[in-house]
Parts: structure tokens; C-alpha cells; sequence
């Protein structure tokens, strides 16, 4: 028939080879001229012309197209994720004079210079004390000689008045508008940041009488504080200041016409016109309760911290005994008389005495109420265990300092008060918090020995977490941030510098005019920060929206509030503004790889070997039914597979765990039974019976099924007397068990192996002439004792890991049971991805050309060596794709993990936990990010994440796939 | 060749229309009548065959005292309801090369995959007649093919080597075999592939992918993994369509001297490639055995007109 294709051809040469062309018009016109013809060739050609032009503009337009929305979607994450990096700035809004206060009863202005800190009161109260020449001298002086430079100049200036009522505190209002300070004599002043009244004096009150001095402590969150009277007695006061709303007409004339956001001097507060046209005026408000008895001896340092609406306080007074009392407040119902009353419980410092007599400490009290720090100047720290009020104990005794030579000038608790940032006066920053014994133990174990610390075993110990960047100068102020771990720190240089508490990163840092320590406050909305040096104030915008995240943070090990060492942990919100974000990455790209490892630990040996028998094995007519029914689960939405897995499924499978382990070990076992007995069949019969063979597989695997159900339960019982549940949760009781579970594939092969080379090949040369049936036989005999051989070897290496070596499965691959675990996600999992593994291998099986299979059955070969020899290798490009697609949907699915997985982000890889996927957390959270913040910039940094581990995946299993095709680039 | 299939296109295209003829025809009995009114014809034997008529086949005498390997006997094979092969009588002798010729079509092949069972994996096949090989049955359900296929060695008309290296296309019979004897698989190696005059080409480079060789190379390839699995009998389905005449040459050199090792039954369409290389030729026609006899007597003086014809080009 070849030869009458070569009639036509001096037909088709004449017409320039146009194939259809030449057929077109042999159908239309017959015979005739060639001039015709060669007319409609080129009428048709340029038709022909403008598809293929078309064809290949939708070509290229579409492989374009494709490639630039993959690049934009990269570039679109990429783009939301980078201001992550960005480093934050401080810039200078504006800088203005102080203005003196008017009256000389009280000025200020020199006040700030003296800038030891505005966040820690104590040491402030002790500079006055020592100012005032109340306290030692000498330790005054011993200060003035250490580098400090606002102690230095608070020694050598004592004649300007200023020195001797420093600023001890500085605090800004809410819309940054105006802030107060609180001199040592007790004066609070009002000063404008904005407006016509930037740097003005507005207001002053007093906070305690002349003559006083009481130590004292303030909360800026609540507005609330507490003093500490050298009677022995303490009042409660709330400073704040008030914002009110009211009509434009009501304040001064001038801001009616002014634009929205001035804000101009008002009475004895600032007045503001909001953006919605009205008049916000802002006025300090301070209320002082009457005195309550805590003591006869004088106070000299107090703290106090709010856990909901009532105050708890720690004072320590000059006998050397610290208070640690509750305050309750109860109104009498009939005279409406307010009566606060004192609970709580004191420790006597007698080995202290002398040091307290001689130096001030500042007590500090923790936000948890858990711990009171007691510490001085040179860096000595007394912690106190708290929790239990009524008798606080005495837990260690530290240096923060340790064999650093220096003094603490700062120690100010971060926002929520459990780290304890402390500065000194070389410039060094450091970050401490207590970390619970039992988690400390818990870390340890198994590790290195803990070293023995002091300690009253139950506190647990405070540990330096962080050490920030150092400054050059001695730190004179820290104000902390009241949203974010972020905290500004002044040096005596006049570097003001923003740091972050958790990634001990520099978030940005900016020099004020004057070589001077500030007294520093960042507003509320952590929008400006106010630094006031000696008659100076400065006003700098903080543009740090992103600060605490590193690519360090990202995919380090972060030591975080309470953790007993630096770890990788994602909880990026909780219900308390106090809460520490934690943006670790690494369990999120961990859970991931779980879920694709045991997704595919299920899939795999499913998918590849049905796509094998079904393509090499079954009938044609059963193959495409067959492929049908398996392509249809791929259509079964991950929603409705997530629902089962998580309703249905998760609970059912941890009712019987042991069935269903049990079927994974029996059904492949009956199964292979099933084959061996099939093998006793004669040839006549078996090819009689060929079409059965499928069903009479099925059937030994219900068989395995029904086998699973009493030998789970009975397997259960010889192995975990107690139940394996009760094994897995509780930790007792042998490993060897549990080893034997997880070594049986392994031990499987490892029998096959011995059985096959030392047994059936020696058998081969000795029994070679005996029946088919005979060594049916041999063959079934010789697998039922792999398969005990198996079991024993298993039990034999569980023993010798589990008593030999004294290695315990449980904390590793196994572990504490979770009813949505990665075992039900795996076995959901892997039913989703084994349509997509099954259909591209089946194709690719296929696909391997039928000359090859013929060559090697013509060698001789058996379907099945055929199919593990030849058809397998030859398509192993194919199958490798249709692994690393599968791969690619177990990565990125979304919906089975996040139903059925926990979400719990952790690093395990014990199958019976739960874990959190990329994508999972994703779908989780994003609704709930506000939109540009830290959170939902992470979001998309981990959408990202997933995509370069996917696009790096899918690039390398692409290399590979080519290497393979290479090989059987000719098929 | 070429010229002589192109100018009997015309006739082989007949030929075609005359098979599917046969479909409707095939279960008439011959009619003694008409078998001798043929003989007197040169074409009519043809004729009749197109028609469906029963013809006896032509065997030459010396044929009947020959040692054989191979014996058919009275075989017809069906694909479905078409009959393919009709009653083929005929053996294969030791140590020879049978060439099977005949226009495309003729059954030859389907003779050749008969004898190693290949069109086992065929749908709807059936079978009457017998086969044996060395004395033993290979027809029927109760013969292991496998073990059939392991004394039977076969090489295809497209070179299909596997996607290994060429140390492994090689010894794969033994591989299958449970073989893993390092020498004993480096002897047979070195020993098939300079059987199949490949070994000074390839000694160097056992090891790169089969698939880098040329079309040529992997024939012989192809012909060396066959005889290392030391076969009783070598079939080669028109080994040398898919080849270029020089590779064409040296295939037909190598079978030459394959002669006194193996037996080998060789299908061609190439009557010189079977006037060359073969002891003995059979003509086959739409499913019948014309014609079987020594070479030189089936292209020198064959019995039957119709074979004359063929082999001189007049039709096929």
C-alpha cells in the first residue's frame, strides 16, 4: 500500500507540496489548469497564513501569559512580604525649646536632663533621695565617677535648681498631643507636643505636698500608681490625661477656620479639631485616694502591678521587709463609703539590712504577679517568689551584671511586665524573664546536665534571654512601647535608639542635637516618640510598622517570654495586647513536609502499584473501568474529604486504632496469600480462570480486613497489656513494642530478602525439575515463614533498640495520641492524591511502547519481570512525575489538613499529632490579619514560603524527571 | 526490491481486496475440481487462493529428510473470525535458515509469533493444528510459554533494545533468569555480542545506554540479547525493514554465519535478503504455504509457476 502513496506523488511535487491544498482542489474542481489551481493555493495559503498566525499568537500569548502570572504572583507575594525587612526610621518632626514654667515653685525644664529614666521610678526616687542628701553620699558619689553622664552632671550642677526635681517621668497622651512630667517634688506639669502649644507649659499639679517625698510607681497603661510616704503609709492616685469631646464652637475662635489635626493651647489642656469637625480638649486629671497603713517604717521603694481592676503592690520599707499586698476595694451599699483593704503577706530581709540601709534597691513586681524583683544599683538582684502572697519567699540571688564591671541605671519591664529589660551604664541593654523549672527540666531532659542554680526548685530561675545591641553611652531611658515588644532607649550620648525585645533587633536609630541623655515616652499609638532633654524637646516620627522580624525571627530559634530556651514557634495572636507574637516559620513549613510525607507514606504504595497491575495486568475492558472509577475520586472535593476525615473518620479510627493498624499489616499479607494459593491452580485452570483473578484477590483482602479485626485487638492486647493508647499517652512501659510496629516494613524486606537468597535459590538448584504445584507450595510455605521471620525480626530489633540501647519510639515517631492526627490526614490525604498519582502513572505506563514489553517476553520474561524490569525503568520518568504531582497537591492542599489535622503548630513527627500546614494557617488566619500588619504581611511571607519550596520541588523534580527522559529519549 | 513492489502495487492491492474476500469464503471446501484446473494456469493457483480455495502446498523432497527443530502440522490460527493462516504443514531444519517469504499480509509473521506464542497477548485469538518444538507440543493451554519463550529467541522488525546499558540488554535472559554470576554474565556477554559481531564496536562502552547506538548496532544488539539466552530457535521478524542497506549487510552477514550455531527462521519481504541468507524458503500467500523448498531451488527452478512469478517480481 506504500507504493500506491508514491502514485500520487508527481501530483503533489507540481503543486509545491501543499498537501491539502492539492486534495481541496482535486475534490472541488478535478481536473483542472494549473493556473487555477496554483490561484486558490494562494487564496488558501493566505487563510492557512493568518490561522498559523493566529494559532501562534494564542501560543505564545498564552505561554506568556502563564509564565508572567506565575512571575506576578511571585512578584505580588514578594511584594506584600518584603516591608517585613524594611528597617524602620526615626526622623526628626520637630524640635523646640521647653518652655520654663512660669512660676519658680517648680521649674521643670532642667528636670530632664537628669534623665536616669523615666521608665524606672524607683531608681529615680533613689537619685532624688540622694540628691537630697538623705541617703549615702558616697554611693552617690561612686556613681558620679562611673561614665553616667546625667548622674555625673546631677552631681556636678547641684546648684541649678533643676538638678534637684528631675523629671522623673514622662508620660505622652494617647493622640500625642501633649505629655505630663512628674518632678522629685512631686510637681506634675502639663506640656504641649503640637501645635502653638509645642513645647509650652499648659498646666501643673501636685502629686504630694512639699516637704514630702514619697517613692512611688505608676502604671501607664491604667493611669493608675501608688506612693509610698516615709510614715509607713501609702496612697493609690490616678493621673491621666482626659480627653473630651465637645462642639468647635466651645473652644477658642481660631481653630474653627484651622484644618483638621491643629492643635492649639486651651484653657489649662490642649484642644485638638478631629478630623470629624469637633473639638477634642485634653486636660490632666489627677485623683489621689486617702492614705492607708501599711507599715511604721518609712518606704523607700514601691511597685505596682493591675491584673484587672485591682492593684497589687510590693514595698520594700528601711527596716529591710518587703510587702507584697493585694488591694481590695469594697464599697459599703448604705454609706457608699469607698474601704480599700490590704492582703497579702511580707518577708524580712535580714541578710539585706545593711545593703538596703546603705543603697536603695527598686523593687520591681511582675505582671503576673508571680515574681518581685529586688535590685540594686550594682546589678545585684533578689528574686521572690510571689504567687503565694501571704508568704512571699526569697527564690535566688543573681547579678545581672555578672563579672561586668558597671551599674544598672535602667530596669523597666517590657509591656506586659514578665521581661525585665536592664540597661547600664556601659550602653549594654539586656532582657530577663523567668523561666518555670518544670519546662527548664523538661528541656533539659535527655540533654546536658542542668547546672545546679539556687532556687526554691518551684519558681524556676531568671535567665538573660537577650542582649540587645549596645549603645555607646550609658543607657539613661527606656519607654516601652504599650502595643509592641518595641522599646526606645536613650543613651547619655543623645542617640536615641528603637529596639525590639523579641528579635533583639535595631530597629532603627536616629542622634538628637544634644550630647545629653533624654528622657524618652513613645505614644500610645507607638506613632511618635517624645524625647525631652535640658530645655529641649523633641518630637521624632517612628516609622516602624514591621519591627521584630528578621529573617533570624523567621526561620531562627527565638527565645521567647517564659520558654526555657530559644525555639521555633508560630502563635501569631492571643487575646491579650501583653501577648508576644510569635512568628517562626519553620512549624508551619515543618507540618507541611508531615503532611506530604505521610500523605505520601499512604499514596505511594497504593497508587504506583495499582497504576502497575491495572496497566500491565488487568484486562483492557477492566482497565478503563478500572481508571474511571479512580479518575471520579479525584473529583471528590477536599472539603467533603477534610469532613469525613475530621467527623468521621479521626474518631472512628482512635475507637480502634488497633484494627486499623492491624489492617495495613493483614490485608497486604492475605492478599499475597491469595496469590500464592492462586499459583496452586494447573495452567489449564488458570487460564480458565483468568477473569476471576481479581475478584478472588478482593476477595483474600476482605478476607485481611475480617483477619484485622480479631487480630488487632488480640495483637493489641499480647503487645500493650495496658492498651496502646494507654502505652502512646502515658510513656510507660517497654519500647520494644512499638519499635516492632515501626520496623515491620523494614524487617518484611529484610525477610524477603534472606528467604529468597537463602532459601528459595538453593531450593531452585536442588527441586529444579519438580511440578508448578509442587513449588506452589514450596513458595506458599516459604512466605508464611518470612512472614513470622519478619514479625520475629522485628520483635528482635525493637528489643535490642528498646532494652539494648534504651531508645524509646514514643517522642519521636510515635508519641501521645490526638484524635486529628497526621495519621488521618495521611490516610485522607493520600486517598485525595492517589487519583492524580494513579491516572499520570497509569498514562505513563501506557505510554512505554509495546515493543519493548514484546522484547522482553520474547526473552522469556514473565508479565511481571517484564513489568519491574523493563516497563517500570522505562517509565520511570513518567512515574516520577506523577509522584512529584501528587507531591505537589499533598503540599499545597488546604482543606483535609486544616479540618482534619489540628492545627496544631508543632515540631513532631509522632504520627499520631496533629500539625499545621502553610497553607492551613493561611486559610486560618488570614481573615483574622488586619490588613498590612505584621501578621498579614507573615501570612503572605509564608504564601511565599510555600511557593518557593513548591516552585524549588517542582524545578528539581523536573531535572530529575529530564535525566530519566534522556534515557529513554528514543522511545 | 523497491522496484519491484512499486511496479506490483497493482497487484498486490488486488491481492488485498482478495483477503478480505477470503473472510466470507473461508469456511468452503475445496473443490478437487477446480484445484486441478488450476494447476494447469500459472495464476489461477492465486486466483483460486483469493477465492478461498483450499490449494495444497508445494514441499520440496529434500525437505522430508532433514533433522528439524521445528514441526508444523496442520496449523491455522484465527485472529477473531479471520482466519489468518490456513493449514500450514511444514518443518524447520536443524541448524539452517528458513526464510519465510510472501507479499505483506501473507501470515508469515504470524506464523514466526506462533512459534514463541507472542500472539498469546492478542484478544480473541484461536488455534488448531500443532506445533512442536524439539518433539514437544507447544500448542494449547498447558504449555508454559514462558519457558516456550526462553528456548525460543526473537528479534523484531524495529530495533527495540531496552532503555540500559548495553551490558545489560545483553545478559537480560539470564538476568530473568535468577543469573547474577558476574562471570558467567561477562562470558556471555563477550560471547553474544561477538555471536552477533557487535563486540569490537561496543567492548568499550558496555556501559553507556543502548539507545546511543545506531539503528544497525541495535539490531545486532537485539540479535546478541536473543542468542545469549541460548535458544533452541532464532526468530527474526524481517529484522533488517527498519535498516539501511549497509547496516542491512552486516545483518545479513551475522545471520549467515549464525547458521551453524542456531537454527534460524528469518521473515523477510526481501527476496534477495532470503536468496542471500537463507538455507531454505517458504512463499506464503494470503495465509497459505505455497511453496517450501531449498533456496537455490525455490529461486532457480521453483516447482510452481506462481512462485517463479513472485520471486522474479511479477507479483507480491
Amino acid at each position: 500500500m506504500h507504493s500506491g502513496d508514491k502514485e500520487t506523488v508527481p501530483t503533489t511535487g507540481a503543486v509545491e507540496n501543499s498537501g491539502p491544498a492539492t486534495t481541496l482542489n482535486r475534490s472541488v474542481t478535478g481536473n483542472s489548469s494549473q493556473q487555477r489551481s496554483a490561484r486558490r493555493v494562494l487564496r488558501n495559503r493566505l487563510w492557512v497564513r493568518f490561522a498559523d498566525g493566529l494559532a501562534r499568537l494564542f501560543i505564545t500569548t498564552g505561554g506568556v501569559g502563564t509564565i508572567v502570572a506565575v512571575t506576578g504572583v511571585f512578584v505580588f507575594l514578594t511584594w506584600v512580604a518584603i516591608p517585613l525587612f524594611r528597617e524602620g526610621t526615626l526622623a526628626l518632626v520637630s524640635e523646640v525649646p521647653l518652655e520654663l514654667q512660669a512660676t519658680s515653685e517648680a521649674p521643670v525644664a532642667g528636670g530632664e536632663s537628669g534623665g536616669a529614666n523615666a521608665g524606672d521610678e524607683q531608681i529615680e526616687k533613689q537619685s532624688d533621695e540622694i540628691q537630697q542628701g538623705k541617703t549615702n553620699r558616697s554611693a552617690n558619689g561612686s556613681q558620679a565617677s562611673q561614665d553616667s553622664e546625667p548622674d555625673r552632671r546631677g552631681v556636678s550642677e547641684t546648684s541649678r535648681l533643676a538638678e534637684q526635681s528631675p523629671a522623673s517621668l514622662m508620660v505622652v497622651s494617647e493622640y500625642g498631643t501633649c505629655f505630663w512630667t512628674l518632678s522629685g517634688d512631686g510637681r506634675v506639669s502639663l506640656y504641649g507636643i503640637q501645635g502653638d502649644a509645642q513645647g509650652h507649659f499648659l498646666h501643673s499639679t501636685r502629686l504630694w505636698e512639699e516637704g514630702e517625698s514619697p517613692c512611688w510607681a505608676f502604671d501607664e497603661r491604667s493611669g493608675r500608681g501608688v506612693l509610698g510616704y516615709e510614715n509607713g503609709k501609702i496612697r493609690f492616685f490616678s493621673l491621666q490625661i482626659a480627653a473630651s469631646i465637645s462642639e468647635l464652637s466651645q473652644g477658642p475662635p481660631s481653630i474653627a477656620s484651622a484644618p483638621a489635626d491643629t492643635v492649639v493651647r486651651f484653657a489649662d489642656g490642649v484642644a485638638q479639631k478631629t478630623a470629624e469637625g469637633q473639638l477634642r480638649v485634653e486636660r490632666l486629671e489627677l485623683e489621689v485616694s486617702p492614705p492607708n497603713d501599711l507599715s511604721q517604717s518609712p518606704i523607700i521603694a514601691i511597685d505596682l502591678s493591675l491584673r484587672g481592676e485591682d492593684p497589687t503592690f510590693a514595698a520594700m520599707t528601711a527596716d529591710g521587709t518587703l510587702y507584697v499586698e493585694s488591694v481590695r476595694k469594697t464599697t459599703n451599699l448604705l454609706t457608699g463609703e469607698e474601704n480599700v483593704s490590704l492582703t497579702g503577706g511580707s518577708i524580712v530581709l535580714e541578710n539585706y539590712r545593711e545593703k538596703i540601709r546603705k543603697e536603695r534597691p527598686r523593687v520591681l513586681l511582675t505582671g503576673a504577679l508571680d515574681n518581685v524583683f529586688v535590685l540594686w544599683r550594682d546589678g545585684q538582684l533578689l528574686r521572690f517568689d510571689v504567687r503565694n502572697v501571704s508568704s512571699p519567699q526569697l527564690a535566688e540571688e543573681i547579678s545581672l551584671l555578672g563579672e561586668q564591671v558597671g551599674a544598672v541605671t535602667v530596669a523597666r519591664f517590657l509591656i506586659g511586665k514578665t521581661t525585665l529589660l536592664v540597661g547600664d551604664d556601659r550602653g549594654r541593654i539586656s532582657g530577663w524573664f523567668t523561666v518555670k523549672r518544670s519546662a527548664e527540666k523538661a528541656a533539659k531532659a535527655g540533654s546536658e546536665t542542668a547546672p545546679s542554680e539556687t532556687g526554691d526548685g518551684g519558681g524556676g530561675r531568671l535567665l538573660l534571654a537577650h542582649t540587645y545591641p549596645q549603645g555607646n553611652a550609658a543607657v539613661a531611658d527606656i519607654s516601652v512601647s504599650q502595643r509592641s515588644r518595641v522599646f526606645a532607649v536613650s543613651h547619655a550620648d543623645g542617640t536615641v535608639r528603637l529596639l525590639h525585645g523579641t528579635a533583639e533587633q535595631l530597629v532603627a536609630q536616629t542622634q538628637l542635637s544634644l550630647d545629653r541623655g533624654a528622657r524618652l515616652s513613645l505614644t500610645p499609638k507607638e506613632d511618635l516618640l517624645v524625647a525631652i532633654q535640658p530645655e529641649k524637646l523633641s518630637v521624632l516620627r517612628v516609622n516602624a510598622p514591621h519591627s521584630g522580624i528578621t529573617l533570624q525571627t523567621v526561620f531562627g530559634k527565638v527565645w521567647y517570654e517564659g520558654m526555657p530556651r530559644p525555639e521555633f514557634v508560630w502563635q501569631s495572636s492571643s487575646g491579650t495586647d501583653e501577648f508576644e507574637p510569635k512568628y517562626s516559620l519553620i512549624p508551619l513549613i515543618f507540618g507541611t513536609l508531615k503532611a506530604t510525607f505521610f500523605a505520601m507514606l499512604f499514596a505511594i504504595p497504593v497508587a504506583l502499584p495499582a497504576a502497575v497491575y491495572s496497566s500491565e495486568f488487568v484486562h483492557p475492558v477492566w482497565r478503563s473501568r478500572v481508571k474511571a472509577t479512580i479518575e471520579l475520586m479525584a473529583g471528590l472535593p477536599s472539603v467533603v474529604l477534610g469532613f469525613i476525615a475530621a467527623l468521621v473518620l479521626a474518631p472512628w479510627i482512635e475507637s480502634r486504632l488497633s484494627f486499623v493498624l492491624a489492617v495495613l499489616f493483614c490485608v497486604p499479607v492475605t492478599c499475597l496469600i491469595g496469590g500464592h494459593l492462586w499459583s496452586f491452580l494447573s495452567r489449564y485452570w488458570v487460564v480458565r480462570l483468568e477473569r476471576f483473578r481479581f475478584g478472588f484477590v478482593t476477595l483474600f483482602a476482605i478476607l485481611g480486613v475480617v483477619s484485622a479485626s480479631w487480630l488487632g485487638p488480640w495483637a493489641e492486647k499480647l503487645l500493650f497489656p495496658d492498651g496502646f493508647r494507654q502505652w502512646l499517652d502515658s510513656g510507660k512501659g517497654s519500647g520494644t513494642a512499638g519499635w516492632m510496629i515501626i520496623l515491620l516494613p523494614a524487617s518484611s524486606l529484610l525477610a524477603v530478602w534472606l528467604i529468597s537468597r537463602a532459601v528459595m535459590r538453593p531450593l531452585g538448584s536442588v527441586w529444579a525439575q519438580r511440578s508448578s504445584t509442587f513449588w506452589a507450595g514450596v513458595r506458599l510455605i516459604a512466605f508464611l515463614a518470612g512472614a513470622i521471620l519478619a514479625v520475629l525480626l522485628a520483635w528482635c530489633a525493637g528489643w535490642f533498640l528498646a532494652t539494648v540501647l534504651g531508645l524509646d519510639p514514643r517522642g519521636s515517631l510515635m508519641g501521645t495520641y490526638i484524635q486529628r492526627n497526621a495519621f488521618v490526614v495521611g490516610l485522607v490525604m493520600g486517598f485525595a492524591i492517589i487519583p492524580i498519582i494513579y491516572t499520570i502513572a497509569e498514562d505513563a505506563i501506557s505510554a512505554v511502547p509495546g515493543h519493548l514489553r514484546a522484547a522482553s517476553l520474547g526473552c522469556g520474561a514473565t508479565p511481571w519481570q517484564t513489568a519491574v524490569r523493563v516497563v517500570i525503568p522505562t517509565a520511570t520518568s513518567g512515574l516520577f512525575s506523577a509522584i512529584m504531582i501528587g507531591l505537589g497537591r499533598a503540599a499545597g492542599e488546604t482543606m483535609i489538613v486544616l479540618m482534619a489535622a489540628g492545627n496544631t503548630p508543632i515540631l513532631e513527627w509522632n504520627i499520631f499529632n496533629g500539625f499545621r500546614t502553610l497553607s492551613a494557617n493561611i486559610a486560618v488566619e488570614l481573615p483574622e490579619a488586619v490588613q498590612n500588619s505584621i501578621h498579614y504581611r507573615m501570612l503572605f511571607l509564608a504564601a511565599l514560603s510555600l511557593f518557593v519550596i513548591t516552585f524549588i520541588v517542582n524545578t528539581a523534580a523536573e531535572t530529575v524527571r529530564l535525566r530519566f527522559r534522556k534515557r529513554a529519549a528514543q522511545l | 526490491m523497491r522496484n519491484a513492489s512499486a511496479s506490483a502495487s497493482e497487484d498486490s492491492r488486488q491481492g488485498l481486496s482478495g483477503w478480505q474476500a477470503v473472510d466470507n469464503r473461508h469456511a468452503r471446501l475445496p473443490q478437487s475440481q477446480d484445484v486441478v484446473r488450476n494447476l494447469e494456469d500459472g495464476a489461477s493457483r492465486l486466483k483460486a487462493v483469493a477465492r478461498g480455495e483450499w490449494i495444497p502446498s508445494e514441499v520440496h523432497e529434500e525437505l522430508k529428510h532433514q533433522d528439524c527443530v521445528l514441526e508444523i502440522e496442520s496449523f491455522s490460527f484465527w485472529y477473531g473470525n479471520k482466519q489468518a493462516l490456513f493449514d500450514i504443514s511444514m518443518v524447520i531444519p536443524r541448524g539452517k535458515v528458513t526464510a519465510l517469504i510472501g507479499p505483506s499480509g501473507c501470515g508469515k509473521s504470524t506464523l514466526l509469533r506462533c512459534i514463541n506464542r507472542m500472539n498469546d497477548l492478542i484478544e480473541g485469538i484461536r488455534v488448531s493444528g500443532d506445533m512442536r518444538l524439539n518433539g514437544r507440543s507447544i500448542v494449547g493451554p498447558s504449555v508454559d510459554v514462558i519457558e516456550l519463550r526462553k528456548r525460543t529467541g526473537m528479534v523484531f522488525q524495529k530495533p527495540n533494545p531496552f532503555p540500559m546499558s548495553i551490558f545489560e540488554n545483553v545478559v537480560y535472559p539470564l538476568r530473568i533468569d535468577g543469573v547474577s554470576n558476574r562471570q558467567v554474565l561477562n562470558d556471555v556477554c563477550q560471547q553474544s555480542l561477538r555471536s552477533a559481531a557487535l563486540w569490537d564496536e561496543v567492548k568499550d562502552r558496555l556501559r553507556e545506554n543502548a539507545l546511543r547506538l545506531s539503528g544497525g548496532q541495535q539490531q545486532r544488539l537485539c540479535i546478541a540479547r536473543a542468542i545469549a539466552g541460548s535458544p533452541d530457535i532464532l526468530l527474526l521478524d524481517e529484522p533488517c525493514s527498519a535498516l539501511d542497506p549497509l547496516a542491512t549487510n552486516k545483518i545479513e552477514e551475522l545471520i549467515y554465519s549464525l547458521r551453524e550455531e542456531f537454527t534460524v527462521v528469518i521473515v523477510t519481504h526481501n527476496m534477495q535478503q532470503a536468496a542471500r541468507v537463507s538455507d531454505y524458503t517458504a512463499l506464503f500467500y494470503l495465509g497459505r504455504l505455497i511453496e517450501y523448498g531449498p533456496t537455490t531451488a525455490i529461486f532457480s527452478k521453483p516447482h510452481l509457476a506462481e512462485t517463479e512469478s513472485y520471486v522474479t517480481g511479477r507479483f507480491g
